[in-house]
């Protein structure tokens, strides 16, 4: 593996991409959009966090602060520290950061139209993505995209290379962009949708490709979807948000098999699955997702939720540890919702 | 193309009624155009070739496949919103193909469409009340403020909500719209083109029930198209499975997804993610290769034999069967109405294996 | 263009979706001012308008030009043709606000008549080929076929001329006049607005709201004019409305060459040529100064009123 290995030789070894306590708004005319309001979580080598919720929970723009990728205004930062291995991204000075996002860290996204240029050979862009953060020359670059290519299954990369993005079909597209994220031996991956706009038999050729190349370089993904179904069978790990906040974490089997936030029970109750035949009526929660910019007092969810009560109502409820290390919920009523998944299950 | 004659009911006891719907060997190909000033036709993307469909009163038969297969313009080619190349629609008795223009806008009563984009299928510039009200009169039939609000409760809005306009709504709320004015003046057939595709997973589940509930107040007769195979499960009767322009598969709902017989259909099922991870861990997925080819130019022989994992597993002689010999629709399983166009057909057990 | 109702972006749609908060069987929040019913579509735009800073500031001065321009028989101070050979480049001040040109002309009174000349000719010629583009794009897309290859290929062969060659080519063949610019501006002005709204009826013709319409039994004739034209039609009119500002330096540049208007007309081409043949003589700059200022101005708050419109007409924008 390349790249400087700073670990922390005292203590317990940082994980690799951590992020802490991050807050991202949004000035607008119709008030702050609080799109992502304090968001702890880390991810390991060779491990899958997934990040799972509705449209405009903050799913997107969490990852993209990663990067850097928000505008600022309209955006501010009113807390947050981002570590690569225990080091503070955002303490560093601008050029090394830069460095660091795109080569340590890449990102892969739901439309590959918008990181591809159409106007440039697709080869040449993941050579010239080699080229930034590499010293090499255009002729090793070259060699390297083609290399690339092969790697993530497209057939052909001899003649692909020459070729301009509109040429490829989605699912090429988007084995291209992989490509590119690859091109310099990322530690992370963050991965924002990278299957929503694909068919089911690419979607399952396209994370059969992620699998092994998680696999063979020991990346470690962060897979941002709305799928359950996505997460269920390729996440370790499993952040649930709701308005900007992580309303539970836990593993896969935690959070699938003992829920313990009345969204998340939500989720998995109005979810059909294909595995049942005719089930009763499926159980939808009720009501929208809120603004970001009037989110409601108190636990954000309460407005939609069953189990609501008064309790819910004067402050935010913090994530505490419910049974299990990592396992923990945001939840006054984690208790009920606990008993009410083992009655539905048991039915 | 189908040697077998196609069958539709659900089971013996459908068997004698007349379907609500039949489609005989509906065919939708598009030109391709090319030329400066006056355009010469130099091909065919041949969207649609050769679908049979019965769907019978109150049921709901789902179209399912992946983008492009041509699940949108067979529905719109049933609803006459685009031309058949050929085939024959009928509905209820009445020739649909045959209508002129006059008798088809009448017909158009009982023919209805909600579409996939909620953001698209409502006109920027009319308020909801506008929407609904122009169905009815272009119709023929009175309308006033209590036919508004009555359809509007139907489907679970306010009546408050009848004079804002479009961009005021969430994507639920504008999809329910598109179901008041698919609904009004109670029409017997309605294609649900993707009806909750674009919506939330919260949502989704909203927008099912009502479907579902309408159906059952209403008596009405669905075609649904999805390529979400988890919300099929739930909601449809009979499936048919289409693959570039045909239907390769086609069987009652269970039958379908615990006893697939094409090789597609299979491949398409095990590649659905089931929210299950202990499940998850034990299955395995048929990855197909490639990509879907070109409907202006699709393989010769069976249309699916350049994905197909069961075509790499055969013999030669039986591989050039695929390549030579379009498999018409087997009859297949124990179960009468199961049908499946592969010459190599048996069952595969993919969901929870 | 931002105005097509096409499938918003994805963006757009997460956008409008989380500005909402109402769930199913309750009103969505009143958004503005707590009003209970919709404010009307006007009111909207008006809404959406104000809040573009530049463009309020455009209106105005676009609403104080047109007021001189409508006052100018009034309060100009001097006939703007009067020749005064006794005091020819006299410097502003005094009886003269702005001076007076080579011939004694007051320039103050010039402007004001070339303000006048300026945005008859602006309007007028967006008008012109707003109506004829809108028209003969409509025709192309709608129609499509032999309609369309024949206005298309027409308007490719505008296009490919440059604008002032084309133009000075239109007015030696009508002849000089302020109507015969307007005519050769509206002949090279056309073109354009006409691929636009053919592209947008392309467009629009297959979206899925048409197909709604299609759907319920709407007529070819109702489908266009109430469902095709009124989205189709935006986009053209703010690329119009920045034509005015196209228009207005279009007819001084010829008037500059001498193409177009009468020499001696107060012309703010004609004066910026006039002046420049003074640049030798020290401290009369004012003499091109003022009419390039007036149309950097007229240009600039036509374009500024624009880019509100854009914004108010986008149903998307809160
Ligand atoms: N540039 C921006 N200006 C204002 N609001 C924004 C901007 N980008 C995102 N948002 C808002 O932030 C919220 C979270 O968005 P996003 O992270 O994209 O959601 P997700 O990816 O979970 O669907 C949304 O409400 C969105 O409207
Ligand atoms: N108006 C059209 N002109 C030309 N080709 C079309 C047109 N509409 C659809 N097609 C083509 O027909 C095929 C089927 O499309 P469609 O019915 O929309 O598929 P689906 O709804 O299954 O995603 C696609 O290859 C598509 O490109
Ligand atoms: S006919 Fe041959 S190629 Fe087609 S699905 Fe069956 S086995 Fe595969
Ligand atoms: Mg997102
Ligand atoms: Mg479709």
């Amino acid at each position: 593996m390349t790249g400087s290995a700073d670990i922390d030789l005292d203590g317990p070894p940082a994980p690799l991409l951590e992020v802490r306590d991050l807050r991202v708004h949004f000035k607008t005319d119709y008030g702050t959009v609080k799109a992502v309001d304090g968001v702890s979580w880390s991810v390991n080598e060779g491990e899958t966090l997934a990040i799972v919720g509705e449209s405009g929970s903050g799913k997107s723009v969490s990852a993209m602060t990663i990067l850097g990728l928000v505008p600022s205004p309209p955006a501010t930062f009113p807390s947050g520290d981002i570590f690569l291995r225990g080091r503070s991204l955002l303490k560093m000075p601008e050029r090394q950061q830069r460095k660091l996002r795109g080569s340590q860290i890449a990102m892969i996204f739901q439309d590959p139209l918008t990181a591809l240029n159409p106007v440039f050979k697709v080869g040449d862009q993941i050579a010239e993505m080699v080229r930034t953060h590499q010293d090499v020359s255009k002729h090793t670059a070259k060699k390297r995209a083609l290399d690339l290519l092969g790697e993530v299954g497209i057939p052909n990369p001899a003649v692909r290379i020459n070729q301009y993005p509109h040429e490829f079909s989605g699912g090429m597209r988007q084995r291209a962009m992989i490509a590119m994220a690859l091109a310099n031996d990322p530690h992370v991956l963050l991965a924002d949708e990278p299957t929503t706009a694909l068919d089911v038999t690419v979607q399952a050729q396209i994370m059969a490709l992620l699998e092994k190349l998680q696999e063979d370089r020991n990346t470690a993904i962060v897979l941002i979807t709305h799928d359950l179904g996505v997460v269920a069978s390729y996440a370790d790990r499993i952040n649930v948000m709701y308005a900007g906040r992580i309303v539970e974490s836990g593993t896969a089997d935690e959070i699938f098999y003992s829920p313990r936030h009345a969204y998340t029970y939500g989720l998995l109750s109005s979810l059909p699955r294909m595995d049942q035949s005719r089930q009763a009526r499926l159980q939808p929660i009720k009501g929208i997702p809120p603004s970001l910019a009037r989110v409601p007092q108190g636990c954000p969810f309460h407005p939609r939720c069953t189990f609501a009560t008064d309790a819910c109502l004067p402050q935010v409820p913090e994530l505490m540890p419910v049974d299990g290390a990592g396992h923990s919920a945001a939840c006054v009523h984690s208790d009920r919702v606990a008993i009410a998944y083992d009655e539905r299950v048991t039915q | 193309m189908t040697a077998a004659a196609p069958q539709g009911g659900l089971g013996t006891a459908d068997a004698a009624r007349q379907p609500m719907l039949e489609v005989r060997n509906l065919v939708k190909h598009f030109p391709i155009r090319s030329g400066v000033f006056f355009k010469r036709t130099i091909g065919q993307v041949k969207a649609v070739d050769g679908v049979d469909l019965n769907v019978y009163r109150g049921q709901t038969v789902a179209l399912v496949g992946e983008s492009g297969c041509g699940k949108s313009t067979t529905a719109r080619a049933i609803l006459r919103l685009l031309e058949p190349t050929a085939g024959e629609v009928v509905l209820d008795g009445v020739n649909v193909t045959g209508l002129g223009k006059q008798d088809l806008r009448k017909a158009r009563r009982d023919m209805q469409i909600v579409f996939q984009d909620p953001y698209a299928s409502l006109n920027p510039r009319m308020t909801i009340r506008q929407i609904l009200s122009e169905k009815f009169q272009l119709l023929g039939q009175e309308v006033n403020r209590k036919t508004i609000s009555d359809l509007l409760d139907t489907v679970g809005l306010a009546e408050e909500y009848a004079d804002r306009y479009p961009h005021e709504f969430s994507g639920g709320q504008r999809q329910r719209v598109g179901i008041a004015r698919a609904i009004a003046m109670n029409p017997k057939f309605i294609v649900l083109d993707e009806p909750v595709s674009a919506l939330d997973v919260s949502i989704q589940a909203q927008i099912v029930n009502l479907l579902e509930d309408l159906q059952d107040e209403l008596g009405l007769t669905y075609l649904f198209i999805a390529h979400d195979l988890s919300v099929v499960r739930h909601i449809a009767d009979r499936v048919a499975v289409m693959y570039l322009g045909s239907v390769v598969e086609i069987a009652d709902r269970d039958d379908l997804f615990d006893r697939p017989y094409h090789p597609y259909t299979q491949a398409l099922i095990s590649a659905v993610p089931i929210p299950d991870p202990r499940l998850e861990r034990r299955r395995e997925r048929i990855v197909l290769r490639g990509d879907v080819p070109n409907p202006a130019n699709p393989p010769s022989g069976c249309r699916f034999r350049t994905r197909c994992w069961k075509f790499e597993q055969l013999s030669e002689s039986d591989q050039r069967r695929c390549i030579e010999e379009p498999p018409p629709l087997y009859d297949v399983g124990d179960n009468p109405g199961h049908q499946a166009s592969c010459h190599f057909a048996s069952l595969r057990e993919v969901v929870r294996a | 263009m931002t105005t097509t109702p096409d499938p918003a972006t994805a963006a757009q749609a997460v956008f409008v979706e989380s500005a909402e908060h109402a769930g199913p069987g309750e009103a969505p929040e009143p958004q503005q001012q707590g009003k209970q019913k919709s404010h009307g579509q006007f009111a909207d735009m008006w809404r959406r308008f104000r809040r573009n800073r530049l463009a309020m500031a455009g209106l105005v001065v676009v609403v104080i030009l047109i007021v001189l321009a409508l006052l100018q028989p009034v309060i100009s101070p001097y006939d703007p043709y009067d020749q005064n050979l006794l005091n020819t480049l006299a410097s502003p001040g005094g009886d003269h606000l702005m001076g007076t040109d080579a011939l004694g002309r007051d320039l103050f009174s010039g402007l004001l008549y070339g303000l006048r000349l300026a945005l008859l000719v602006g309007l007028l010629t967006m008008l012109g080929s707003m109506t004829l583009g809108v028209t003969l794009g409509a025709l192309a897309g709608y129609r499509g076929k032999i309609a369309d290859g024949l206005v298309m290929r027409t308007t490719d062969i505008f296009l490919a001329f440059p604008f002032l060659i084309g133009a000075i080519l239109v007015v030696r063949t009508f002849g000089t006049g302020v109507f015969q610019v307007i005519i050769a501006l509206v002949i090279l002005g056309w073109p354009t607005a006409a691929r636009l709204m053919r592209g947008q009826i392309l467009a629009l013709r297959e979206s899925e709201y048409v197909e709604a319409a299609r759907s319920i039994g709407a007529s070819d004739w109702r489908i266009v004019t109430r469902h095709i034209l009124p989205n189709a039609i935006q986009p053209v009119f703010i690329y119009s409305f920045t034509s005015i500002g196209v228009a207005v330096v279009a007819m001084a540049s010829l008037a500059y060459l001498g193409v177009g208007v009468p020499p001696d007309t107060p012309e703010w081409g004609r004066m910026i040529n006039m002046g420049i043949e003074q640049v030798q003589v020290a401290g009369k700059d004012f003499l091109w100064m003022f009419p390039s200022a007036a149309i950097c101005l007229t240009t600039l708050v036509f374009a500024f009123v624009a880019d509100g419109l854009r914004d108010s007409l986008d149903p998307k924008l809160r």
